[in-house]
């Protein structure tokens, strides 16, 4: 079993090792130069150069990219071009709304999708199930920040139940935190609940033909333990599956929202970012929501076990 | 005498009937493949669909309400939003099927060598692991970043992202079919590689080509206004559903009409592709069809 969770550890490494390269590469093939870019309008030539030096860029490229893995084992994610500041001091500021966005759409998409999908499967041809499959497509075919903004529309403009925009830190106090934090949830949950409630459907479908359950519902388990335990954990190797492969639309998402909804987020950074050519930053949050990502589906690999016994490797 | 219609063998069906037949048969299908045809026209008529110059500015009639003059009222400069709607179908359903296309020839290609040169298979599937290891919509945005905003560098942006998925699918099928008795005699009659792989392995990639291909379309068509809205996509001079979206985003509250609009034909669009790549899928595939009935 521990030989299993090393396994599947080492073989993320390589993955990240692209990545690494990935996102150096990006970058440094870039047609513009971001010495001259940081230098401004009105450089000389030697500005541009010594800029270039104190940028490390005149070094030719393995040795850039060595000092830049050393620098990443050390934790240095660089400095930004135009404020100077560490990189990482950005993304630590701004991680708090981002994390706090990203769990509360996971925990509403998943606790709303997978008993929609059970019982959609379960009432499979029903009027219950084809209402969920109309919701499950047209829901995935929804631009999000449209999406937002009709819900800013009716919720925070003709009824004013809900501020527009903006973020509270949960320290300052936990209303106006859920408040503000309702309508961006809403938003991208529903449409990652779209694809859960599909896979979840589909899965429970295929699921529910299968003879144990049969037996199940002939020995007279109530129905609710049948769909939620037996079904359930049978069922639920493709929508694990889906949750972490989905993750990636979750981090889109959450770029996007955050635009719509001004929260103070590493999306809103990464975007302000590509907006201003910022190399390091864009480099730094790329890094960090792929490191996420591959731990997401890591984490998704190693559940496997949990749900089917039958996997070893 | 009165024959039920779905007894009649399809040789003696009228063209009509045909219709008839597919549409009480693939409703899904039908309905998407209409809706997308619609958005086509609309995008290739655009000059003769009662629009005005989209880029025309006009400050006396701005922020008016849809009505009359304006059927979806005007924007901050007084520019027709229904033009500006209609025009911009033009930009998302040319990015979204060029991404589609191109993402499809080059995932055919990679994904019949990979599945079938062993040698190269493991390389080439550690790069496509690293790409998708990358967040889509991050790569995009990484990819414009680099480069001057056009709507080609957007079209490089979204295949980058989406031809892991295709290399993985062609491969997919080239594993299983490499196996096969007719692969073994083709060689055995003197095939060599290239033709083996375009005359006898490629037919049979092409029907979840063509599928994955309309979700890839849509996704692309997403993205693109995704890309736009945040300012990183097409650029503003060139009306586009996200740049639409963008301009009109401080409106909400004096102008929601120019927010609801695009996004509507946005999605519109998005759900009649991924209701056609469903009901491809559920045609090509009777496994799948049986058993989500």
């Amino acid at each position: 079993m521990l030989a299993y969770i090393l396994r599947r550890i080492l073989a993320t490494l390589p993955v990240m090792g692209i990545v690494v390269v990935f996102v150096f590469l990006l970058v440094r093939i870039a047609p513009g130069d971001p010495a001259a870019i940081i230098a401004g309008d009105y450089a000389t030539p030697e500005n541009i150069q010594k800029i270039r030096v104190g940028l490390g860029l005149d070094k030719p490229i393995h040795v850039q990219f060595g000092i830049y893995v050393m620098n990443l084992i050390r934790g240095d994610l660089g400095r930004s071009l135009h404020s100077r500041l560490p990189v990482r001091q950005l993304i630590q500021q701004r991680l708090e709304p981002t994390v706090a966005l990203a769990v509360s759409t996971l925990t509403f998409a998943i606790l709303m999708a997978i008993p929609l999908g059970i019982l959609a499967a379960w009432k499979a041809g029903s009027l219950i199930d084809r209402a969920v499959m109309v919701f499950a497509v047209a829901g995935f075919s929804i631009p999000v920040f449209w999406l937002g903004f009709l819900l800013i529309y009716g919720f925070s403009v003709k009824l004013d139940l809900l501020p527009v925009q903006g973020y509270v830190s949960f320290r300052q106090g936990f209303l106006p935190f859920i408040q503000h934090l309702i309508l961006p949830t809403v938003t991208l949950g529903l449409i990652y609940m779209a694809l859960l409630a599909r896979i979840t459907r589909a899965s429970v479908l295929e699921v529910l033909q299968s003879d144990y359950i049969r037996t199940a519902n002939a020995k007279g388990v109530r129905p609710i333990t049948v769909l939620f335990v037996h079904a359930l954990k049978n069922a639920a190797v493709p929508v694990v599956t889906t949750i972490g492969v989905g993750f990636a639309l979750l981090i889109g998402g959450v770029v996007i929202t955050e635009s719509v909804f001004a929260l103070p987020g590493l999306g809103r950074l990464t975007v302000d970012a590509v907006l201003q050519r910022d190399y390091s930053i864009i480099q730094g949050v790329t890094l960090i929501f792929s490191f996420v990502y591959a731990l997401v589906n890591l984490l998704v690999d190693l559940s496997y076990t949990l749900f089917d016994p039958r996997i070893r490797y | 005498m009165h024959v039920e219609p779905d007894a009649i063998p399809y040789d003696r069906l009228t063209g009509g009937q045909k219709i008839r037949r597919f549409v009480r048969r693939n409703p899904t299908m039908a309905a998407g493949g209409l809706l997308l045809a619609v958005m086509v026209v609309l995008a290739t008529c655009a000059p003769y669909l009662h629009t005005v110059n989209p880029v025309e500015m006009n400050p006396v009639e701005r922020l008016r309400a849809p009505g009359a003059g304006h059927w979806f009222g005007t924007d901050m400069y007084g520019r027709d939003s229904y033009s500006r709607v209609i025009y911009g179908s033009r930009v998302s359903l040319l990015v979204g099927l060029v991404v589609a296309v191109v993402t499809s020839l080059i995932g055919l290609t990679i994904g019949l060598i990979s599945g079938f040169v062993r040698e190269l298979d493991n390389l080439i599937m550690r790069v496509m692991d690293g790409i998708m290891a990358l967040p889509d919509l991050l790569l995009a945005i990484s990819f414009v970043a680099l480069t001057k905003a056009s709507v080609r560098n957007v079209i490089v942006a979204l295949v980058i992202p989406q031809t892991p998925r295709m290399v993985r699918l062609v491969r997919g099928v080239v594993l299983v079919l490499r196996e096969q008795p007719f692969v073994e005699s083709a060689t055995a009659m003197g095939a060599r590689l290239p033709r083996l792989l375009v005359r006898h392995l490629l037919p049979n990639t092409i029907a979840p080509l063509v599928v994955q291909g309309t979700y890839v379309m849509a996704s692309a068509v997403l993205i693109e206004a995704g890309l736009s809205f945040l300012g990183a996509g097409t650029p503003p001079e060139i009306p586009s559903w996200g740049n639409i979206m963008a301009e009109a985003r401080s409106y909400v509250r004096v102008g929601f009409w120019l927010l609801l609009f695009p996004g509507l034909f946005l999605a519109a669009t998005v759900l009649s592709i991924n209701m056609l790549g469903d009901g491809l899928r559920d045609m090509l595939d009777p496994r799948i069809a049986r058993r989500m009935r």
